[in-house]
C-alpha cells in the first residue's frame, strides 16, 4: 500500500490544482477503486454539492431541525492543523447545511495522556454525556495512528454517521471502512516537497532529513528514503538518532547547497513527544540553511515551506462530507478518500531570508507573511484615476444609450404601420362580423364576414345608423350599449338577436369594446358579432337528452330495486303461502297428523322471520346510502326534479305551479335521496289525477319556511285522493295502484326521516286531491 | 330427493325442482295434502338423473336456479324420448323468460305466491297433457313401426295409393310392370294388417299428423311429407 502510493507521487507534482480530482483518478490505477466511485468523491462530489446546496437555499431554512454534531479530538483542538480544520470545517458545514446546527467538542489529547486507563475514562464520560443527546453526527479529528478509531462507545455512538479525517502514513484500519464511517486521509506529500525544494533552490545537492523514533515517524522516514533513492546526484542524510535538543550544533554547520527536510518527530531519541510546531521552533534557529516541512501547521515559524498537507482545504472538504451526511445523502460506497497531494505554501519572509525569487514557486502556491500590496500604498491615487475614467465612461454610455432610444423610436413606428396593415388584412378576413360605430351609432366599417351575416353590402351600411341590424325590440338594449361605449366601457360576450336584411332573426354572440383616439377620448366602439343559430340549437338538444337520460336511468334504478325487492320476498312468502294452504288441507282429513301441522306452523314463522330480515336489509341500505350531507337549496333540488318529469306533465296533461319562496336558509341533505322523494310524491299525485277531467289536472310543489329553523316541501294534487285509512300509506307494500309495488311512499319516509325531517299526507277533503309535504331540518340550526 | 310413496288413491306424479329447501318443502305438503305423489329435487340435475322413459307426471321447477336453471332444464327434458310437462315458479317472472317459457311449451308460468288453486289447476292440465302427449306418442311409434316393415319400393307404392291413383298410373310413374304394382299392394296390406285402400288411406293420414315425432327412414319421410334433406 505505502509503495503504491509513493509510486503515484511521482507523477503528481505540478497538478495541485484541482487536488480532489487529481487525487481520485491516480488512485484509479489501485485495483480496489473502480473509476466512477473514485470520480464520484471528487469533481463530481463537489458539483452535486453545489447544486443540492442551491436547491436547498432556496427552499425554507426556518423549517428545518436542529442538528447536533460532536467534534472529536485525539489531540488539542488548539494545535494549529486542528484549530485550521475545525474553522474550515464550520464554515463549510454552516454554508451548506439549511440547518441550524450546534456543536460540541471534546479533545482527548492521546500524546499527553496515552494510557488505557484514560482512554476508558474518556470512553465512559462521553458515554454518560452523550446519552439521550440524540446526535446527529461525529467528526473525528483522528491522529496520525488512528487513535479514534476505538474510542466511541458503541452505546451511545452505534448508529451515528461517524466522518474523520486523519493525516497518517498507516494503513486505514477495517473498522473504518464500515458503513457509517466516511472520511479523508491525508498522506504526507514527500516527493512534492522534494521537487519543491529542488525547483525553489536549484543549487541544493544534499539534503538533511530530521525525523523520529515514533512508529509513524519510521514509516515517514522509509517513505523520504524510497522517494530519495530515485533521485541521483542528491546526497541524503537521514537523522533520526539525536535528540532534537542536541541538534543546534550540526545545523548550524551544514555546509552550502544543503536543505533541511522536517520528517514528522513525533518522539526523538530521548522518547520525548513533540508536536510538529515544536520541533520547527526547535529547528529553525539553528539551521544555517533554509527548512522545508510537510505539514501546514508549522508554515510561520520560520521554515521555507513545502508541498503541506492543507488542514483548510482537508476541513472543508470533512464539512462537505459532513453536510452529505447530514441532508441524509447515502455513505460513498467507497468510504474513505486518500490523498497524496499537497498544497504548495511558503513563507513569503523566509523567501526573502533565503533569497528566493517568487518567479520560481509554482503558479498555485499559497504565499504567507506577504505584506501590503500596491493597493494599499497607493489607495487615493488609484481611487482618483479610476474615478476620472468612470465619469468619462458614462458619459459616453449616456450618448450611446440616446441614441439607442431614437433609432428604437423609428423602430416602433415602423413596426406600427406594419402592424396596422395585418391589423386591417386580419379584420377583413375574420370568420366574426366586426364592424366599428362611431359615438352616434353610425356604421363606420363592415367586413366581409358582416356581410356574409346581415346580407347588407359594405356599401350599404357604412353610414347608415346600426340599427338597420337591430330588431325592434332590442333598440333599447342598443341605446344602453352605445352609452356604455360613450363611458368607455367594453361589453363582454353575451347572447343576442339581430337582424339580417329581410328582418330575418339571428342568435348572436356579441362584445363591444369602445375604440380611444390618441387623446384617449372614445370615439366609437367596435362590435364582434358570432353567429350561435346553430350553436343554441345543438345546446337544446343536449340538454333534452340529458334530461330523458337521466329520467330512464331512474326509472330504471328504481326497476331494478323493485325486482330486486320482489324475488326476494316472494321466496318466504311463497314457502308461507303454500304451507298454510298445505295445512288447511290436512286440516279438512278427519284425523289430521297434529305433529305434521306443527312443522309447517314452524316453518311459517321461520318464513316469516326470513321475509323481516329482508326488509330489514333494505331499509339499512337506503339508510346507509343518506349519509351523504351536502347544504343544498331545496328550491333548486324542486326545479331539478321537476324538469325530470316535464316529459310526464306534458303527456298527462298536468298543469304544473311552482311556489318557491325567496331567501330561504340551506339544508343539510342527500341531493339524490331528495330528488328521489320528491319523484316518488310527484309521479304519485300524477298518478291520482289519472281519471280527473284534463281541465283540472293540477298540480302545485310548494317550498316554504314553515317555522324558524324547518323547511317545508308540499305536493298538492287534484286528484281522488287515498282511501280514510291513510295511516298505512306509508308502510311497505301498502299500494293502491294496479301493478304498484307500495314501497314508493315506504322509501321515501326511510329517506325523509333519515334526513331528520318527517312526511305526512293530508286529503283535500270535499275540494278532492291530497296534499304529501316532508319538512326538513334547516342547516343553521 | 324426497319421495312420497305413491299411495292407491294418488292423483299422478309431481317432480319439484328448487333450490330453496323451505319453498320446496311447502310445495311437497301442500302437493301431497292435494293427493298428489311428489318427489323432491333440490337441483335440476337431479332430476335428470332420476329421469326414465317410463316415468310420468309433470315437472314444477323454480325458474332461476344456481348451475341449469329452469328453462334449461325443460330444453333438456325436451331432448329426452320423455319430455315431460313443466310448470315454472319465479319469484319474479320478467317477460322475456317468460316467453321463452311458453314458446318451449311450458305448460304455465306462475309466481311463488300464486294462490293454490292456480298451482293445483296447473297441474292437472299439465298432467293431462302428459297423459294424451303419452298415448300420442305410443300411438305415432306403433304406427311407425308398422310402416318401417314396408320396403323402400312398397313406401313408393303407398304413397300413390293414398293419392287414389290405379295401378296402371302406378306403373307408369314409377315405371315398373303394372303386375309388380299388383304384388306390392298385397305385400302392403299384409305387412300393415288392413283390410281395405280406405283403411291404408286413413293409417297414412293418421301418421301424417304427428308433427313432433320424426320418422327414422328417409322413404317413411317422403311418404309423411316430411322434408327430407
Amino acid at each position: 500500500m505505502a509503495l503504491a502510493v509513493e509510486k503515484l507521487e511521482n507523477h503528481g507534482l505540478a497538478v495541485t490544482l484541482l487536488p480532489f480530482v487529481k487525487t481520485a483518478s491516480h488512485l484509479n490505477t489501485q485495483p480496489q477503486r473502480p473509476r466512477t466511485a473514485a470520480r464520484s468523491q471528487g469533481g463530481w462530489g463537489c458539483f452535486w454539492l453545489a447544486v443540492v446546496w442551491l436547491a436547498l437555499a432556496s427552499s425554507g431554512w426556518a423549517q428545518e431541525p436542529v442538528k447536533k454534531i460532536l467534534m472529536v479530538f485525539s489531540e488539542s483542538r488548539d494545535l494549529p492543523g486542528n484549530a485550521m480544520m475545525e474553522q474550515a470545517l464550520r464554515a463549510e458545514m454552516n454554508k451548506d447545511c439549511t440547518n441550524r446546527l450546534d456543536f460540541y467538542v471534546e479533545n482527548l489529547e492521546f500524546s499527553r495522556f496515552s494510557d488505557e486507563n484514560h482512554a476508558r475514562l474518556f470512553r465512559e464520560f462521553l458515554q454518560e454525556k452523550y446519552e439521550g443527546e440524540h446526535l446527529d453526527l461525529v467528526v473525528a479529528f483522528m491522529g496520525s495512528d488512528f487513535n479514534l478509531t476505538n474510542e466511541l462507545p458503541d452505546k451511545v455512538f452505534a448508529g451515528i454517521p461517524v466522518i474523520f479525517v486523519a493525516v497518517s502514513e498507516l494503513d486505514i484500519p477495517a473498522a473504518l471502512q464500515q458503513s457509517d464511517f466516511s472520511g479523508i486521509v491525508q498522506r504526507y506529500d514527500i516527493s512534492g516537497t522534494l521537487s519543491l525544494i529542488f525547483r525553489l533552490q536549484p543549487e541544493t545537492h544534499r539534503v538533511v532529513v530530521v525525523g523520529g523514533v515514533s512508529a509513524t515517524d519510521h514509516l515517514t522516514m522509509n517513505r523520504i528514503k524510497i522517494a530519495a533513492a530515485g533521485m541521483d546526484g542528491i546526497e541524503f542524510e537521514f537523522w533520526t538518532n539525536r535528540p532534537l535538543g542536541q541538534l543546534g550544533q550540526g545545523l548550524a554547520t551544514l555546509p552550502k547547497g544543503t536543505a533541511i527536510l522536517l520528517s514528522t518527530v513525533q518522539r526523538d531519541s530521548a522518547g520525548q513527544p513533540y508536536f510538529s510546531l515544536q520541533v520547527a521552533q526547535m529547528v529553525v534557529p539553528h539551521a544555517n540553511a533554509p527548512v522545508y516541512v510537510l505539514g501546514a501547521s508549522t508554515v510561520g515559524s520560520g521554515v521555507v515551506g513545502g508541498a503541506v498537507v492543507d488542514f483548510e482545504s482537508l476541513g472543508t472538504r470533512a464539512g462537505q462530507l459532513a453536510a452529505e451526511r447530514l441532508r441524509g445523502m447515502p455513505a460513498k460506497p467507497i468510504p474513505v478518500e486518500v490523498r497524496t497531494v499537497g498544497t504548495p505554501m511558503v513563507d513569503w519572509r523566509a523567501l526573502l531570508r533565503w533569497n528566493i525569487s517568487q518567479n520560481r514557486l509554482p503558479y498555485d502556491t499559497r504565499i504567507r507573511y506577504q505584506p501590503h500590496s500596491t493597493w494599499e500604498d497607493h489607495k487615493g491615487l488609484i481611487l482618483t484615476i479610476t474615478g476620472v475614467f468612470l465619469a468619462q465612461a458614462i458619459t459616453i454610455a449616456g450618448l450611446l444609450i440616446n441614441r439607442h432610444h431614437r433609432q428604437q423610436a423609428e423602430n416602433r413606428a415602423r413596426v406600427n404601420q406594419e402592424a396596422s396593415a395585418l391589423v386591417a388584412a386580419i379584420v377583413e378576413s375574420s370568420e366574426d362580423a366586426i364592424i366599428r360605430k362611431d359615438l352616434n351609432g353610425n356604421i363606420i366599417t363592415w367586413n366581409r364576414a358582416a356581410e356574409r351575416l346581415f346580407k347588407f353590402d359594405a356599401a350599404e351600411a357604412i353610414g347608415k345608423p346600426i340599427t338597420i341590424i337591430v330588431p325592434t325590440s332590442h333598440i333599447a338594449e342598443e341605446l344602453e350599449i352605445l352609452e356604455r361605449a360613450r363611458r368607455g366601457e367594453p361589453v363582454p360576450n353575451y347572447e343576442t338577436m339581430r337582424q339580417a336584411k329581410g328582418g330575418q332573426l339571428i342568435q348572436v354572440s356579441v362584445a363591444i369594446s369602445p375604440i380611444f383616439g390618441e387623446d384617449g377620448k372614445v370615439i366609437g366602439a367596435s362590435k364582434i358579432c358570432r353567429d350561435i343559430t346553430s350553436k343554441k340549437q345543438a345546446e337544446m338538444e343536449i340538454r333534452q337528452q340529458r334530461s330523458e337520460l337521466a329520467h330512464v336511468s331512474r326509472v330504471s334504478t328504481l326497476g331494478q330495486l323493485t325486482a330486486a325487492l320482489t324475488h326476494e320476498l316472494n321466496q318466504p312468502l311463497g314457502a308461507i303461502l303454500r304451507n298454510a294452504e298445505a295445512a288447511e288441507l290436512f286440516l279438512q282429513n278427519e284425523r289430521p297428523d297434529l305433529n305434521e301441522i306443527r312443522a309447517i306452523l314452524a316453518d311459517i314463522r321461520k318464513d316469516d322471520q326470513r321475509a323481516g330480515q329482508v326488509i330489514e336489509r333494505m331499509r339499512s341500505l337506503l339508510k346507509r346510502r343518506s349519509l351523504v350531507s351536502d347544504p343544498l337549496d331545496l328550491r333548486e333540488v324542486v326545479t331539478d326534479t321537476v324538469a325530470l318529469v316535464r316529459p310526464d306533465l306534458q303527456v298527462r296533461e298536468v298543469k304544473l305551479t311552482l311556489e318557491l319562496q325567496d331567501q330561504l336558509p340551506l339544508v343539510l341533505g342527500d341531493r339524490v335521496h331528495l330528488q328521489q322523494v320528491l319523484l316518488n310524491l310527484i309521479l304519485n299525485g300524477l298518478d291520482a289525477m289519472s281519471t280527473t277531467p284534463a281541465e283540472e289536472r293540477a298540480l302545485t310543489v310548494r317550498v316554504r319556511q314553515k317555522v324558524p329553523g324547518w323547511l317545508e316541501v308540499a305536493v298538492s294534487d287534484g286528484g281522488s285522493g287515498f282511501a280514510p285509512d291513510g295511516a298505512n300509506l306509508f308502510e311497505p307494500f301498502y299500494t293502491t295502484k294496479p301493478g304498484g309495488m307500495g314501497m314508493g311512499l315506504a322509501i321515501s319516509r326511510t329517506i325523509i326521516e333519515a334526513h331528520g325531517g318527517k312526511i305526512r299526507a293530508e286529503n283535500h277533503g270535499a275540494g278532492g286531491g291530497a296534499t304529501f309535504s316532508f319538512t326538513l331540518p334547516t342547516g343553521a340550526r | 330427493m324426497n319421495t312420497t310413496p305413491s299411495g292407491s288413491g294418488s292423483k299422478g306424479n309431481v317432480y319439484v325442482v328448487d333450490d330453496n329447501a323451505s319453498f320446496l318443502l311447502s310445495v311437497s305438503r301442500l302437493l301431497r295434502a292435494a293427493g298428489y305423489t311428489v318427489e323432491t329435487f333440490p337441483a335440476a340435475a337431479d332430476f335428470l338423473a332420476r329421469l326414465t322413459p317410463e316415468l310420468r307426471g309433470c315437472v314444477v321447477a323454480d325458474l332461476q336456479m344456481p348451475g341449469m336453471n329452469g328453462l334449461e332444464l325443460q330444453a333438456a327434458l325436451q331432448k329426452t324420448g320423455n319430455p315431460l310437462p313443466v310448470i315454472f315458479m319465479s319469484g319474479q317472472g320478467d317477460i322475456p323468460s317468460t316467453v321463452r317459457a311458453m314458446r318451449q311449451g311450458a305448460e304455465d308460468f306462475l309466481t311463488k305466491i300464486a294462490p293454490k288453486e292456480d298451482l293445483l289447476a296447473a297441474i292437472t292440465r299439465a298432467l293431462e297433457r302428459d297423459s294424451t302427449e303419452r298415448q300420442d306418442r305410443q300411438r305415432c311409434a306403433e304406427l311407425f313401426t308398422r310402416l318401417d316393415r314396408l320396403s323402400e319400393r312398397e313406401l313408393e307404392v303407398l304413397g300413390q295409393v293414398v293419392l287414389g291413383k290405379l295401378n296402371k298410373q302406378i306403373a307408369a310413374e314409377l315405371g315398373i310392370n303394372e303386375r309388380t304394382v299388383k304384388l306390392h299392394r298385397t305385400s302392403i296390406t299384409r305387412k300393415l294388417e288392413v283390410p281395405s285402400v280406405a283403411e291404408l288411406t286413413r293409417l297414412t293420414q293418421e301418421a301424417r299428423l304427428f308433427k313432433n315425432y320424426a320418422p327414422a327412414s328417409d322413404s317413411l319421410k317422403k311418404l309423411l311429407n316430411w322434408p327430407v334433406a
